[in-house]
């Protein structure tokens, strides 16, 4: 005999559980052309938010556009970058609507939003702080190391939120199969711990 | 309960891991056989379906399986998108809870109720490709590894022959 | 109809995906997803690569380096992430030829594919390395460009979604 103990969802669950009753939700989760049209747009436009950011960093780490100044690259390629970030953004937050459980509890969805942070406060220090004195570094075919370091943070971070991204279509760790505490801790499954009665 | 090992090979354990239920089981997406299914666990899976999730990026059939012993098991067998399947004339009016259909695939690596569907075969003998990745997917249903299924096959055809005589006797 | 259907490719589809390293791949845990994950990362940096240079030829972006400039430049990236897409898009294309013999997007792609690698290195190159190319020839070559890749990336999603 099994019995349940009582369960008392998490904010976080409470809210994908209000977003999963949208008619709307259901309604993009099941359609025949919406759903594929949003993940291509999401999926295609990765040329132009890392694509293009990309081409920075790599001037920013020196082995690309070595003649040309930093400021040059950052003033005319990072707009259209942002400009492909917001409809990542919107895009990735319409697939989040159309399959809110499984992605709230996806391990790979949560470190993305992790990277998605982590890439945001670098993409901050950088204008931030390191800018600061860029007009010393302005035209320097190989900038500081300080530079050079968020630029390659900047790399590693968004490759990592590209390919998180893409795990999150594998089932390896969802919470309806059975996990290691640790998974089910960093998913935050919602479990209903099930005892052996006496 | 004991279980024979019936038309489903598979093992009971992974259904026993039931020690901490969880829930919220909402589909789950996937676009690699191997990071999913068992190539080497082919299964044919036959009855009723109790159940259709038409999502994205892959729609799920609930089927309810009576294995040799007499046990109903709910099997999911995981298909295309809703648009792939539309294509192959797999549609909600096409397939109404209830249908009774016979569909081959693969089993999860996890060994729990699950399948990579391959084709699925409607009463009246018609067979859709279910548009699953990994499997092939010939519109016509001549696959060319069909020849070293003929075990399946046979399964099938005696399926039929055992519904068959069911709807004489009654 | 697709080709392969209609010139009986069939066969030669399907011992390519039979071959040990289609079988290897397709039957591996984590292979494909990896592969996966190595092709949207080169998506992302040859979508890069080939947009700075039609971005200038159009008159955006970097508009103060010469359009022989930009493309020198992004050279080097952009035929390393075409290898590394070259490579891992073969492996995928194994790992599930057969279901591919039969998928309109899989051809749209191969064809834009082969259109795309010839026009760059035979036209859109040539183009962007003369400075004084007139500007009509200049956006045009582009805008055709980006047509072309831009089919190879959306085709190439579509395959999954059209199974």
């Amino acid at each position: 005999m099994y019995r349940q103990t009582p369960y008392a969802p998490s904010p976080l669950r409470s809210f994908a559980e209000w977003l999963d009753t949208h008619a709307w939700s259901t309604a993009l989760h099941e359609s025949l052309w919406m759903y594929p049209l949003v993940n291509s747009t999401h999926v295609l436009t990765v040329t132009l938010f890392v694509g293009l950011l990309l081409m920075v960093d790599l001037r920013l780490l020196g082995v690309a556009f070595k003649e040309t100044p930093v400021s040059e690259l950052t003033s005319r390629l990072l707009p259209w970058s942002v400009a492909g970030f917001v409809v990542m953004c919107a895009s990735g937050l319409l697939l989040f609507y159309a399959i809110p459980l499984r992605t709230t509890h996806s391990v790979w969805f949560r470190v993305k939003v992790v990277l998605l942070c982590v890439g945001a406060i670098n993409a901050w220090f950088f204008h931030r702080r390191v800018s600061k004195d860029r007009d010393r570094w302005d035209s320097q075919p190989k900038p500081p190391v300080g530079v050079r370091f968020t630029a390659a943070i900047s790399l590693l971070t968004w490759t990592g939120v590209i390919v998180m991204g893409r795990m999150i279509a594998y089932n390896w760790f969802d919470c309806d199969r059975a996990q290691s505490a640790f998974i089910v801790w960093a998913a935050g499954c919602a479990t209903q711990v099930a005892e052996l009665s006496p | 309960m004991k279980r024979k090992q019936a038309t489903i090979q598979r093992s009971a354990a992974a259904a026993a891991i039931a020690a901490s239920v969880l829930f919220g089981v909402q589909a789950s997406a996937h676009h690699a056989f191997g990071a999913e299914f068992d190539p080497n666990r082919p299964i044919l899976v036959r009855g009723p379906v109790v159940k259709i999730e038409w999502t994205n990026p892959h729609a799920w059939f609930h089927v309810e399986h009576t294995t040799e012993d007499g046990n109903k098991e709910v099997w999911m067998m995981e298909a295309g998108t809703p648009n792939t399947l539309l294509r192959r004339g797999i549609h909600r009016n096409s397939v109404p809870i209830g249908t009774e259909v016979i569909i081959d695939g693969y089993q999860s690596k996890d060994l729990s109720n699950r399948g990579n569907g391959r084709q699925m075969t409607l009463a009246d003998g018609e067979t859709l490709f279910m548009g699953s990745s990994g499997t092939g997917a010939p519109r016509d249903g001549a696959d060319p590894r069909e020849a070293a299924r003929t075990e399946d096959v046979e399964t099938l055809k005696k399926a039929k022959e055992v519904d068959q005589a069911d709807e004489e006797e009654s | 109809m697709t080709w392969c259907e209609m010139f009986g490719w069939l066969p030669l589809y399907d011992s390519l995906e039979q071959t040990w390293l289609g079988s290897t791949v397709r039957e591996s845990l984590w292979l494909m997803p990896a592969i996966w994950a190595v092709h949207l990362v080169g998506l992302a940096a040859i979508g890069g690569s080939i947009l700075v240079v039609d971005m200038r030829l159009l008159g955006a972006g970097l508009v103060r380096l010469s359009p022989a400039q930009v493309a020198a430049n992004a050279k080097p990236w952009f035929l390393a992430s075409l290898a590394l897409m070259l490579v891992t898009g073969v492996l995928l294309f194994l790992t599930e030829a057969v279901k591919c013999c039969f998928n309109n997007s899989f051809e749209v792609k191969i064809t834009a594919l082969i259109l795309g690698i010839a026009f760059t290195f035979a036209v859109r190159n040539r183009v962007a390395a003369r400075d004084d190319a007139p500007a009509w020839l200049m956006k045009g070559v582009a805008a055709l460009s980006l047509a072309t890749w831009f089919t190879v990336a959306a085709a190439g999603r579509w395959i999954g979604f059209s199974g």
